[in-house]
């Protein structure tokens, strides 16, 4: 065999050797395991090692912040502008990428990258220009790069909705919390009120206050679910419980306004609407004054007729509160009041049939006699078996008031 | 070189759930004194203690290294079924490492030991 | 561009002088020390970057470099370390599948990424350099 040296034997050797190289190289890159590091190390992992490989001056990838691996006074310009401007002035095509000449004598080459957001890995390299395999393996790098930031990105939507889920749950145990734990000890009247809330949502509330003897009581509904409405609902049992103090003695329309007043602000800046029932009980009057403001089913059961309250106000936080009307009743033996939350009306069975208003018409009006815990609980476990396998879909809040002199 | 782990202080205290550990840190939560303060609470964890508090009212400086030792014991206390809350530190900056991992949401952190003891 | 220069054993003790060092620099650099909110994050990027070099790096030194330019502020943290970043292989937390479970090691890196606006690393001649990039006070 001759000695002295074959350039075309040379140039296969060559090839075969930068082939063997490359090979190596992607054998290199994919043997760190990066799916066990934290995502910003596994970044810079595989840009210092892609660094190493290319044989690159500089390899950065421009996301924000911008990961530069070698010489960074070559893309001098790009780490001061931000993203879109740095594309822009390397012309990137979104198809693939573009080898673009700087007089310098450097060649760069960019490669687009799709994860969730338009990224961009920019390699520099001043010895020599970049051949196919070295596109070859800056792609490869990119895929690596897309599939590290796009994992980074699931886990952290995934610990968002965790955190949004615990979020829910920690609003919704608070709300809970804000209800009233036992009932009002006034002459003339038991007092019977339950809140199932739907899944972690919470945005049913009722509240009470024995002012002056008169006891003073509030049930609302806030449109929504989730954290927004729980953090609704603790809100206006706060402006409840002020206003039941301050405006208590002119009765609930008064009471109305003031929580209305309390609230506006808060209510119109979540686009939050609040439908409310607020009723005042005088034992020594025997007499029940209503205010609705939008909320059903709101019923007075007299000696088996049952009458229908009426909205006089629009709910809460849609228009401020300028006249004040309510309806008064002479409360005797034998009464029963009774105001519930959507959730128990429009509760549905498997079919899609809701309960309806007319089916709680006919247990209140069948209940007379019965105790406000009986009466309440009768309703709820009808609704429940109603529902069967259908599930809860709002929650359902029922506040029920029993009128007599054995009571 | 005096730890900033509260030597042989470890609090006792009581909830509703039943007996609470209480570690309080005075000073910086880093690197050096991470590995301690994971050793103190695997220690408390291997006893059946699963209820911990990390008092760091008095932290001024906690890193990542910090940080890694109380996701430790928080996901340890967890899986027994107990949990490791936080007294949030009163210094700002002290808070800045939970904020920029988001681990603030994470974390049941409360104002005060008292309130962190509240509802549990 | 003015520089101040800071040099540390590297170990976790001689590295807690970094957050009064940064405030006396940021002061000579013409920067507001004062504010916390832009200081703390700061402190925090740059020490967790001291502390990786003495955790993987195996490095003897830690040099730290500030200077301010028209844009940014720069902070370098060269150290000795014979380990290049590619070259270490990180523990894994045990879980990686899980995708909700929070990771027990690895936020040095990630509070970083929050921090600055650019993270530069170069191994040459046998020393690991970490550039930092911060906007400047608004």
């Amino acid at each position: 065999m001759s000695t002295a040296t074959d350039p075309q034997l040379d140039s296969l050797v060559g090839a075969l050797v930068e082939a063997n190289d490359q090979l190596l190289a992607l054998y290199e890159l994919a043997s760190l395991s990066v799916d066990t590091l934290d995502e910003a190390t596994a970044v810079v992992q595989i840009l210092a090692r892609a660094h190493k490989l290319l044989k690159t001056d500089s390899l950065a990838l421009l996301s924000d912040p911008i990961h530069l691996v070698g010489d960074s006074e070559v893309f001098g310009p790009l780490l001061t502008a931000n993203d879109a401007e740095s594309l822009e002035h390397l012309r990137i095509s979104t198809r693939g990428w573009d080898t673009v000449s700087v007089p310098t004598g450097w060649t760069i080459t960019m490669v687009a990258i799709t994860a969730g957001e338009p990224l961009a890995l920019v390699a520099a390299r001043k010895s020599k220009p970049f051949g196919t395999a070295d596109r070859k393996l800056l792609n490869a790098v990119a895929k690596l790069l897309a599939s590290v930031i796009n994992t980074a990105q699931l886990h952290t939507e995934a610990l968002e909705q965790a955190v949004i889920g615990r979020d829910h749950l920690i609003a919704s145990e608070l709300a809970q919390r804000a209800l009233p734990e036992s009932t009002p000890q006034v002459p003339g009247v038991d007092v019977f009120a339950r809140s199932d809330p739907a899944h972690t949502s919470g945005g049913d509330l009722y509240a009470w206050s024995v002012v002056d003897g008169v006891l003073h009581f509030v049930m609302g509904d806030v449109a929504g679910k989730g954290l927004p409405a729980a953090i609704t609902m603790t809100n206006v049992i706060s402006a409840a419980n002020a206003s039941f103090r301050l405006s208590g003695s002119d009765g609930p329309a008064a009471i109305l306004a003031s929580m209305d007043e309390w609230l506006c602000e808060s209510l119109s800046e979540r686009e939050v609407f609040v439908t409310m029932l607020v009723g005042s009980y005088d034992p020594e009057l025997a007499r029940l004054r209503v205010a609705n403001a939008g909320h059903s089913p709101v019923l007075y059961v007299s000696d088996g007729d049952v009458m229908d309250i009426a909205a006089h106000h629009p709910p809460v936080g849609v228009l401020p509160i300028e006249e004040l009307l309510e309806t008064t009743l002479t409360v005797s033996d034998g009464d029963v009041f009774l105001a519930g939350s959507d959730g128990l009306t429009e509760q549905q069975d498997a079919s899609g049939a809701m309960f309806g208003d007319d089916r709680v018409v006919g247990l209140a009006s069948a209940g007379c006699g019965l105790s406000a815990v009986d009466l309440g609980t009768r309703i709820f476990n009808e609704v429940e078996s109603f529902a069967k396998s259908a599930s809860q879909s709002d929650d359902r809040t029922l506040v029920c008031l029993t009128f007599g002199k054995s009571t | 070189m005096e730890s900033t782990i509260l030597n042989g202080n470890v609090g006792g205290a009581h909830s509703e759930a039943g007996e609470v550990a209480v570690v309080a840190i005075d000073g910086r939560l880093d690197a050096l004194e991470a590995g301690p303060l994971r050793q103190m609470l695997k220690e408390h964890l291997e006893i059946g203690k699963i209820r911990l508090v990390v008092d760091l009212s008095r932290a001024s400086f906690i890193d990542s290294a910090g940080l890694a030792a109380l996701v430790w014991a928080m996901k340890h206390a967890r899986s027994d079924d107990g949990d490791l809350r936080l007294v949030a530190p009163k210094a700002a900056e002290a808070m800045r490492v939970f904020e920029l991992t988001r681990f603030d949401k994470v974390f049941e952190i409360r104002p005060s030991l008292d309130e962190t003891l509240a509802d549990w | 561009m003015s520089v101040a220069t800071l040099e540390m054993a590297a170990d976790f003790e001689s590295i807690r002088v970094l957050g009064e060092w940064l405030r006396t620099s940021m002061r000579q650099l013409g920067l507001d020390a004062t504010d916390e909110s832009y200081v703390g994050p700061i402190e925090l990027a740059v020490h967790e970057l001291a502390t990786n070099s003495i955790d993987h790096a195996q490095a003897d030194k830690i040099v730290v470099d500030a200077a301010v330019s028209t844009d940014a502020l720069t902070i370098k943290v060269v150290d000795d370390g014979s380990l290049q970043f590619d070259s270490v292989q990180l523990e894994s937390s045990g879980a990686p599948t899980d995708m909700a479970e929070p990771r027990v090691r690895g936020y040095g890196l990630i509070i970083v990424e929050k921090v600055a606006q650019s993270i530069i690393y170069d191994r040459t001649d046998d020393v690991n350099t970490w550039k930092l990039e911060f906007s400047l006070q608004t």
